[in-house]
């Protein structure tokens, strides 16, 4: 029985992890039709800015759930403006410059900090069930990743922010037409993804450790749960996570973790020849 | 040679097609018509392979093709045109006119056909000029030789005279007649004048249905076939 | 006959006569460390031109190039370790990937899986080889004699020697001189296949699929084709590449090695097929030049690269700097055809 909670509740936490580290491409991508392979980069920078403003005094909860967004966020208004401007409508260019994004900002990085592991503690203790162990702080990411779900979903159902950024793409200059500036959308909408990318990367700081290449780890498995989810931001991407996590999770109690995640990409393969349209093709068309 | 029976296709709770019975002989130019959201353009799209029938059958020549892609219609010898021009924006007129006539029959013979179609089809002197630099009237031109270039018994357009000057639409129609022994041709089109020129047999749509079919003059100077285009056409459906 | 496919002999004959006279001249001329440098240059030329020809010339994007070169890199170190003889092993590194390739691309192109979509399950492809290889460090992992030895990866592999004289192992002069003459026969390779018949339908599928569809071709097969011999290229690049190193390990498989091919490809110019052959010699000396002492990130380089090119000069070098001189003759000179190649 307690084994049985414990799985159920480390499968929930994989769940949450990759939706996490997943949703702020999934915005940039079912919203702009930009794929950033940089997004495990925008993820370690903002892990950094939690590192390094913790390391400066800053309390630790601050540092993880307001700098490094904001970090992020910062740097995605940047890259905006100077690379990816150039690349709207062209998606394997998108794909094949954030690539080299993402190269270019680990060497920037391992250049200012040094290629050597930086961490902050795990906060809160171990929940106690039985004779098994899950870190409290495993319950902290599931929290914050529904609050977040639920804020994006707030903010694409609620508002019509999500539909003038998919205008936006497909006719700036009828959006111009109606009043708004097209210039700031793409901006805005860029600036969020990364934003919710840095989030990520301060929230799983304390449990990977922050190196200039940790970003290496999460993109593949972002960008496949992304592609794989389909122009669904929250339905796809949220079926996509459950699936992976739940295949990998499970893979890997019987196994290894390196299993494990072979695992996903195994599932990924044989999904995407399933559904060649992704799950928000087949099952939530128009939905977010 | 072309046939469908009670072709239904249904798009959510619409009917875009609700039962055509249709069917064309050998040698003959056929023509469809009928206003925007007739179906027309449905049918062409299900007899050409793009999209499956929700029910219904289409035959060419007795066998069934029904739910074939368009690849495999192909190779059963019809020539496919579709309404936007699909060509390869890199090569040369003569390479893709040549791709057309390889298919199947070789090097030698794609030689002698390429050609026989520019001289054909007066594009001897853009031969050499790549497809995607070319004014709109050729690149049809040039998408309908590397049709051409394939042999087929029955050749579908969709839509060729659709923004070409009136001399380019006078070629077309003056190569149509001048093809005609050769190949079938069924082809929807908006332009009157163009149709006049070419249609042996004109098959009127309206609202997902035939309308009316018959000789070219009998149906163009039918009351009934002008109100529709005029917008009175629910009477008399 | 249509001309735009026919090789550019001039261009061609200029090029191969390049690589045939460094194969012959530079053994006498350079030292061994820069030789043996050269040689894996020359091999990760031809990983390049594996992917010229399924990316470049058969428009079949695959991010997973890693995988066929570091199961053909696998695929000889097993067997040459079995058979003691590396005849045999060489064509098994090229064969066993055409067959992967097969299976593979069955899978994905008469699945018509989207251009994206081929990008991701070959990616997800070369991460699986890359996590399994990692794995295997138990001692059970192994084929025959040859333990896979996980992260650690497999020493002391014995290189290439002449066919069926198991004695006469190549000397790293003589597998400079045998890399630099495969460059030259997969370069030629390159040439025939887009100058064929074929090779017009293959970039006929590449430029519109609908077309070449309504055309009567199947580009599902077309794809299949072009994807089973870039592959089997990448196979031959491994087996090269663990006959120069003597080793190989999981890192054969990683995203940066992915990441590389294209940059050389699109830095060199990927319409070309020498372009990703001068953008895989550069870059690779530039970045060893880097190595060496410098307070710059190799890794800043390429990514900027990167960028730089794929905003600013899309075509890569090669052609921009082709159709530069070409403006210029046809100002100042008659008007000669294109033979830069």
């Amino acid at each position: 029985m307690d084994l049985v909670l414990i799985l159920t509740l480390q499968g929930v936490v994989a769940i949450a992890t990759i939706l996490l580290f997943s949703i702020g491409l999934a915005i940039i991508f079912g919203m702009m039709r930009v794929i950033n392979l940089a997004h495990g980069e925008f993820m370690m920078i903002g892990a950094y800015g939690a590192v390094k403003s913790h390391e400066a005094g800053l309390n630790l909860w601050v540092a993880m759930l307001v700098v490094a967004p904001l970090v992020a966020a910062l740097f995605g208004l940047v890259v905006e403006r100077v690379l990816i401007r150039h690349l709207y409508g062209r998606l394997i260019d998108t794909l094949l410059a954030t690539w080299g994004l993402s190269l270019f900002t680990v060497g920037v990085v391992t250049m200012i900090f040094g290629n050597t592991t930086s961490g902050v503690p795990t906060p809160l203790g171990t929940l106690r069930i039985g004779d098994y162990g899950l870190g409290q702080y495993n319950l902290v990411i599931v929290g914050v990743t529904l609050l977040v779900l639920a804020l994006v979903a707030l903010v694409l159902k609620r508002t019509s922010a999500g539909v003038l950024a998919r205008a936006t793409m497909q006719n700036p200059e009828m959006i111009a037409a109606l009043g708004y500036n097209p210039r700031r959308i793409y901006a805005a909408t860029f600036a969020i993804g990364s934003g919710l990318a840095g989030l990520a990367g301060g929230l799983l700081a304390p449990l990977t450790g922050v190196i200039p290449a940790m970003g290496v780890a999460f993109v593949a498995k972002a960008f496949i749960t992304v592609i794989s989810g389909g122009a669904a931001v929250i339905l796809g991407t949220g079926t996509a996570a459950a699936i992976y996590g739940v295949i990998s999770q499970s893979v890997t109690y019987v196994s290894t973790s390196v299993i494990g995640e072979a695992s996903l990409f195994l599932a990924a393969i044989i999904l995407l020849r399933l559904l060649p349209n992704g799950f928000a093709g087949r099952f939530f068309k128009g939905g977010v | 040679m072309l046939n469908t029976e009670n072709l239904v296709v249904r798009f959510g709770g619409v009917f875009a097609l609700g039962g055509v019975d249709f069917a064309m002989t050998k040698g003959e130019v056929h023509c469809l018509v009928g206003p925007n959201g007739a179906g027309k353009s449905t049918f062409f799209k299900v007899v050409t392979g793009q999209i499956a029938p929700t029910s219904g059958r289409v035959s060419l020549g007795g066998s069934d093709i029904t739910g074939e892609g368009s690849a495999q219609i192909v190779r059963r010898g019809i020539g496919i045109k579709m309404q936007t021009p699909q060509l390869f924006d890199d090569m040369t007129v003569e390479d893709t006119i040549w791709l057309g006539a390889y298919r199947g029959r070789g090097k030698a013979h794609a030689r002698r056909r390429t050609a026989e179609l520019l001289d054909e089809l007066r594009l001897g002197e853009v031969a050499r000029a790549e497809v995607g630099k070319l004014a709109h009237g050729l690149r049809q031109r040039v998408e309908i030789a590397s049709v051409l270039a394939g042999d087929p018994e029955l050749i579908l357009l969709d839509e060729p005279a659709a923004g070409m000057s009136d001399a380019d639409v006078d070629f077309l129609a003056a190569l149509i007649l001048r093809l005609r022994g050769q190949h079938s041709f069924l082809v929807v089109e908006h332009d009157m004048r163009f149709i006049r020129m070419i249609a042996d047999r004109v098959t009127v749509f309206h609202n997902g249905k035939i309308f009316l079919e018959g000789r070219s003059d009998a149906v163009l100077s039918d009351q009934g076939v002008k109100d529709i285009y005029l917008g009175k056409g629910k009477a008399h459906a | 006959m249509p001309q735009t496919f026919a090789p550019r002999h001039a261009g061609t004959l200029a090029t191969s006569v390049l690589i045939l006279g460094a194969a012959v001249v530079l053994p006498q001329t350079l030292g061994l460390f820069t030789l043996l440098q050269l040689t894996v240059y020359a091999v990760m030329a031809i990983l390049a031109l594996s992917l010229s020809i399924t990316w470049g010339l058969g428009g079949v994007l695959c991010f997973g190039q890693a995988a066929f070169f570091g199961l053909g890199g696998y695929t000889y170190a097993v067997a040459v370790t079995n058979f003691g003889e590396s005849t045999l092993p060489i064509l098994l590194a090229v064969l066993v990937q055409a067959l992967v390739a097969l299976c593979l691309g069955w899978f994905m192109f008469m699945g018509r899986l989207s251009d994206l979509y081929v990008g991701v399950v070959t990616l997800c492809t070369s991460l699986i080889l890359f996590n399994f290889a990692n794995s295997t460090s138990d001692p059970w992992y192994r084929i025959g004699s040859a333990a896979l030895n996980g992260f650690n990866g497999m020493p002391a592999i014995r290189g290439i020697n002449i066919p069926f004289l198991p004695g006469a192992l190549l000397s790293p002069v003589q597998s400079f001189v045998l890399t630099m003459l495969a460059l030259l026969a997969v370069y030629l390779l390159c040439k025939t296949i887009a100058g064929s018949s074929w090779g017009r339908v293959v970039a006929a599928t590449r430029q519109n699929p609908l077309r070449a569809e309504l055309m009567g071709y199947d580009t599902a097969r077309v794809k299949l084709g072009i994807f089973v011999i870039g592959s089997a290229v990448a196979g031959f690049a491994g087996c090269l590449f663990v006959n120069w190193n003597g080793f190989v390990s999981p890192d054969v498989f990683g995203l940066s090695m992915s990441a590389q091919i294209m940059i050389w490809m699109i830095v060199g110019g990927r319409e070309t097929f020498v372009g990703p052959i001068v953008g895989a010699f550069a870059l690779q000396a530039l970045v060893s030049r880097l190595g060496v002492g410098s307070e710059i990130n190799a890794n800043v380089v390429l990514g900027g690269l990167l960028m730089i090119f794929v905003v600013l000069v899309p075509r890569g070098i090669l052609p921009t700097v082709r159709d530069g001189l070409l403006s210029l003759g046809r100002k100042w000179g008659p008007g000669k055809t294109r033979e830069v190649n």
